[in-house]
């Protein structure tokens, strides 16, 4: 399904719904992100794993320019940014972060707007929707993420599997063409993490491009098609996700694997 | 004799209220471009909005309510008691609200700004709309606080002439020598009216809290 190379020698032409080339960043002579290279097709799965800092989150969040890569290019849903350390112009900027929808570890909903406010402000100030349509969205995608009674309620209310899932319809509300989750289930419990796993599972499934940084290791083999491991700033590995975690090549990757296998 | 004192003394909870709300009001708006200021990209501008904070709070406000009734008219700006007293305190109040709000945007999660830039809202919104309805709740007891502050400084007015609560004691105390009534008197006006802001924003913040759990 996914366009699959290895990690010897970097692709030279890349296509697809995302292309990321030698995306790199460095914080003067401290180098947290460098050479990453990444191409995924419409409606692909990739799952980022590694040890904690190894520059998974600072590379997901480079793609929507949380953070400002230094090196790189990035083209996602046909928005293309030119890595220069500054944010690019408005109008790239305001582009890539359209095509792209982002679910936070720590939900980041907005807790003096109910659910419904959540959904719909960003849907009018960004799409110019009108209150009905973004209603009628909000109330779709409420029931899509099984939360059709919570509309009204504020995000104290809820549980963090619930605002997880209200951040994942928050997101979708703009119709993202790539969907980046940032340890989405880490800051919940096992059980609760299940239900928002279960949401990006049938996510999954309908076909949304997702770029998933984890330490679910059953979702990073069991839904997405390809695996990409990181380690120190750089890509160590990438390959279809049963292949990797049955038959990683680099060394490290072993190391990783063992650790969080074993448990 | 009290209900004497009370009923003059009284004449003056008008202009106590008057030039504290004013005050608080035009701080409060000044206060905003303050905080502003002083997160401008612009370093000059930085500079400016901080010495400006920093000079008008290390100044006592009696100095500066003289500063402002007895010095200005030296540059040809006559000014009644009642608008010296204002400028001044408003002057002293936008340094402290411009504090207080700082604080209150300091309290939100840097994960809110995150979510509303990767939402793709533009800056106008995300400060309109996410960061200081936020951070205005967040500041409310403080600002009410504040509030009460300036209401016991505005007596200071009255050392210009602005006929507030403490100045129609002084009056009082001088004609009736009854000094320890009068400003007892005084002082339970300042309480009554203390108490009152109190509980209105504590009934406002518990709504908040109790609605959206801010911390």
């Amino acid at each position: 399904m996914g366009l699959s190379f290895g990690t010897k020698a970097p692709p030279t032409a890349l296509s697809g719904e995302v292309v990321v080339t030698g995306l790199g960043k460095s914080y003067g002579a401290a180098r947290v992100l460098s050479d990453v290279n990444l191409a995924m097709n419409e409606g692909e799965v990739v799952s980022i794993i590694g040890p904690s800092g190894a520059g998974k989150s600072t590379f997901l969040r480079c793609l929507n320019y949380l953070e400002v890569p230094t090196e790189g290019k990035i083209s996602i849903g046909g928005a293309h940014v030119v890595a220069g350390g500054k944010l690019p112009d408005k109008a790239s900027l305001d582009h890539l972060r359209r095509v792209t929808g982002m679910v936070f570890q720590s939900f980041n909903l907005f807790p003096h707007l109910t659910v419904m406010e959540n959904i719909t402000l960003p849907q009018r100030k960004v799409l110019g929707s009108s209150k009905e349509q973004a209603q009628a969205v909000a109330e779709r995608l409420l029931k899509r993420v099984g939360l059709p009674d919570k509309a009204k309620a504020y995000p104290a209310r809820l549980s963090g599997g619930q605002q997880q899932r209200i951040a994942i319809a928050r997101a979708l509300a703009l119709s993202p063409k790539v969907m980046l989750f940032d340890e989405p289930t880490s800051a919940l419990d096992p059980e609760i993490g299940l239900e928002v796993l279960a949401v990006m599972r049938d996510l999954a499934d309908e076909g949304m491009t997702m770029l998933v940084v984890t330490h679910e290791m059953h979702f990073a083999r069991d839904v997405s098609d390809r695996i990409m491991v990181m380690g120190n700033g750089g890509v160590l590995e990438i390959g279809p996700s049963e292949q990797v975690m049955s038959q990683p090549q680099n060394e490290r990757t072993r190391q990783f694997l063992k650790a969080v296998l074993d448990r | 004799m009290i209900t004497q004192l009370l009923s003059s003394i009284a004449q003056g909870v008008g202009l106590t209220l008057y030039v504290t709300a004013a005050s608080l009001i035009i701080g409060g708006v000044i206060g905003l471009v303050l905080v502003g200021a002083a997160r401008s990209p612009i370093a000059i501008i930085r500079s400016i909005a901080t010495l400006y904070i920093n000079i008008v709070r290390v100044i006592p406000p009696i100095t500066w309510l003289f500063l402002i009734y007895f010095g200005l008219p030296q540059f040809a700006l006559r000014l009644t008691t009642i608008q010296a007293a204002i400028i001044g305190f408003s002057i002293i109040a936008s340094a402290f609200m411009a504090e207080i709000y700082r604080s209150g945007l300091l309290s939100i999660p840097d994960g809110q700004r995150e979510a509303a830039h990767a939402l793709g809202l533009s800056t106008v919104t995300t400060v309109g709309h996410i960061i200081t309805p936020q951070a205005f709740r967040v500041a409310l007891p403080a600002i009410a606080t504040y509030g009460i502050g300036l209401l016991k400084d505005s007596a200071l007015a009255s050392t210009i002439g602005v006929r507030e609560i403490t100045y129609y004691a002084q009056q009082c105390a001088k004609q009736t020598h009854e000094g320890l009534l009068s400003f007892v008197v005084a002082g339970l006006l300042y309480i009554v009216i203390s108490l009152a802001v109190a509980l209105v924003s504590r009934r406002v913040d518990l709504t908040l809290r109790r609605k959206i759990g801010v911390a």
